[in-house]
Order: C-alpha cells, then sequence, then structure tokens
C-alpha cells in the first residue's frame, strides 16, 4: 500500500542531494522529529531534564543543551 | 586472538548472562572462544552446566603454585571455560593482576579466537579493573540511576554501548533510549538487548541463553551483538 510517506532509507539520501544541489556541503541536517521527542522527554521526567541541564560546565550534554534552545 | 570484556555502569546488570551468551554465539558462528571469569563470585561456570560445587579455577590453581591452564574446561567444541574457583574465604578477595593476564593473554593468542572476560564490578572509587582488552562494551539499562552513572564515564573510552534489558513498552525506558541515541549514538554503536525473561531461566537450567532459548528475542538481540563483535575482530 502506498501511503505518501517517504521510505525513512531514501531520506540521507535526499539530504545529500540538497547539500550537493545546494553546494553547502557543511550543510547540518536535524532530526526535528528527534529533537521535540528528546526535548519532550527531557520535560516529562525532571531528574533526567535537570541531569542534562546539571553537566553545562561539561561537554556531554551539549547538543541537548543546544536543541532546548531551538525548540523554546 | 580478539579480547572483549563488558564494563557495568554500575553492578546487577546480568553481564556474566550476557558474556555466556555471547561466548555461546560466537562459538556457533564457528568462532574460537575462552571464557574467563574474574569475578571471585564464581558464578560464569554455572551458566554452562559445571557442578556447583566445583571449586577448581584458576585463582585456586595460582594459589596452589599451578599454571591456570590446569583449570580450563572444554564445555563444546571451540568453547572453553576458566572459571574462578572456589577460594577458602579468607582469600576470596584475590584482585586479579592485570600484567599476569596480559601475559597469558599473549599466551593464549594462537588457541583462540575470543577470549571474553567476566570482570567484577569495581568499587566506585578505585580504578577501572585494569585488565586490559581490544574490545570494551559498556553495559547499562535504561533507567535513571544508568543514565547518571553514564555520564560519568568517558564514553569515548567504549566501542559500543549495550542497553540491557530493554523494555519497549515501558515510556521511561523508550524515552531514555532515545536520549541517549541522541548524545551518545554518532560517537558509541547503541545495541540493544531486550528484557527477556528466557535468561532467568537459562541459568536456572545451567545453560547459555542461546542453548536454552534459541528462539527467543533477547537470543537474536544476541546475535546480532556477536556479528558486531566480528567486525572488530582480530588476526
Amino acid at each position: 500500500m502506498i501511503t505518501g510517506k517517504a521510505d525513512p532509507s531514501d531520506r540521507s539520501d535526499d539530504i545529500a542531494q540538497l547539500r550537493q544541489h545546494l553546494d553547502m556541503p557543511e550543510l547540518n541536517y536535524q532530526d526535528i522529529s528527534m529533537l521535540v521527542g528528546v526535548q519532550q522527554a527531557l520535560q516529562r521526567w525532571p531528574l533526567l531534564g535537570e541531569s542534562c541541564r546539571a553537566s553545562s560546565q561539561g561537554g556531554l550534554y551539549a547538543a541537548v543543551r543546544q536543541r532546548e534552545g531551538v525548540s523554546s | 586472538m580478539t579480547s572483549l570484556a563488558l564494563h557495568g555502569v554500575r553492578g546487577g546488570l546480568g553481564r556474566s548472562a550476557l558474556l555466556a551468551a555471547l561466548g555461546y554465539a560466537l562459538q556457533g558462528m564457528g568462532e574460537r572462544v575462552l571464557l574467563i571469569d574474574l569475578c571471585p563470585s564464581n558464578l560464569l561456570g554455572l551458566h554452562f552446566n559445571l557442578p556447583l560445587d566445583t571449586s577448581e579455577g584458576w585463582a585456586l590453581a595460582e594459589r596452589e603454585g599451578r599454571p591456570a591452564s590446569d583449570a580450563v574446561y572444554e564445555v563444546l567444541d571451540g568453547l572453553c571455560l576458566l572459571p574462578f574457583g572456589n577460594l577458602p574465604g579468607s582469600s576470596r578477595h584475590l584482585v586479579p593482576d592485570a600484567l599476569a593476564w596480559r601475559a597469558r593473554q599473549a599466551e593464549l593468542a594462537e588457541q583462540f579466537d575470543w577470549v571474553l572476560f567476566d570482570l567484577p564490578q569495581p568499587l566506585a572509587d578505585s580504578a577501572v579493573n585494569g585488565i586490559e582488552t581490544d574490545v570494551r562494551v559498556l553495559v547499562a539499562e535504561a533507567e535513571m540511576a544508568s543514565h547518571l552513572l553514564l555520564g560519568r564515564r568517558p564514553v569515548e573510552h567504549y566501542d559500543m554501548l549495550l542497553v540491557n534489558r530493554y523494555d519497549p513498552a515501558s515510556r521511561l525506558q523508550s524515552d531514555l533510549l532515545m536520549v541517549w541515541r541522541d548524545l551518545f549514538g554518532e560517537r558509541l554503536p547503541i545495541q540493544v538487548v531486550h528484557r527477556d525473561e528466557a535468561f532467568l531461566e537459562a541459568l536456572a537450567c545451567k545453560a547459555p541463553l542461546g542453548h536454552y532459548a534459541p528462539q527467543s528475542l533477547a537470543c537474536r538481540d544476541v546475535q546480532s551483538l556477536a556479528v558486531r563483535c566480528l567486525t572488530r575482530r582480530g588476526p
């Protein structure tokens, strides 16, 4: 059955083609649904959110902190 | 010969059962495997039908001035086991000598494709075991204590993160796995092994998982783990 949804396995190729088309090889692709899911998880579980914020001195959670900024 | 050890972010993560299952899976793929129990609790042999009252093991042999190879059991074709052994109460706190094991690994190199170490969980404030292996797998469960302890580990020191006893129906566990994929996914491959009663039943029947429940979900996960290990196999 054709659902109209893109095959996830094609997605990386799409991004590669977009990078090529725009001539921007450094273009940083972020999966928005993953980003939102992570953000919701950090809000749902207070200790998880606190642990990610608490390590602001270290680099471990830098990606999450960066993404918190994106979605807020 | 390639050496491998499972390191727990905490104790009680089922590493011995995982190691037994991995050894069995690698043997099933035609690899020659030696499993070495470095835990004084001396439980690894029970996964391979050794009698409960077996005292023989490398630590006992060492104490009696015999070579550790005296205590090797061939439990299947191409699958050997070196138990810790049962020492008298006063000497149970024997710490494996990292240098001696390095020398033994060199001796074993020609006889085995894989040497798998079952390491004791180090005390929180002590250095890591000191046993150096080619492949280092960090084991955690998708729960908060593991998450917090994982944040204190230098994840770049490991080759893989193994999430054991994973239950996809749990919201917390699926959330944690998603966060871990986001945090570590690019630096550390993540292997999931699903929670499966068959793991517990296998030990109760004194067999490794793959022998007891070859069709179980966890067994398929362990086979995936074994295939991943093969990609890191040395000469």
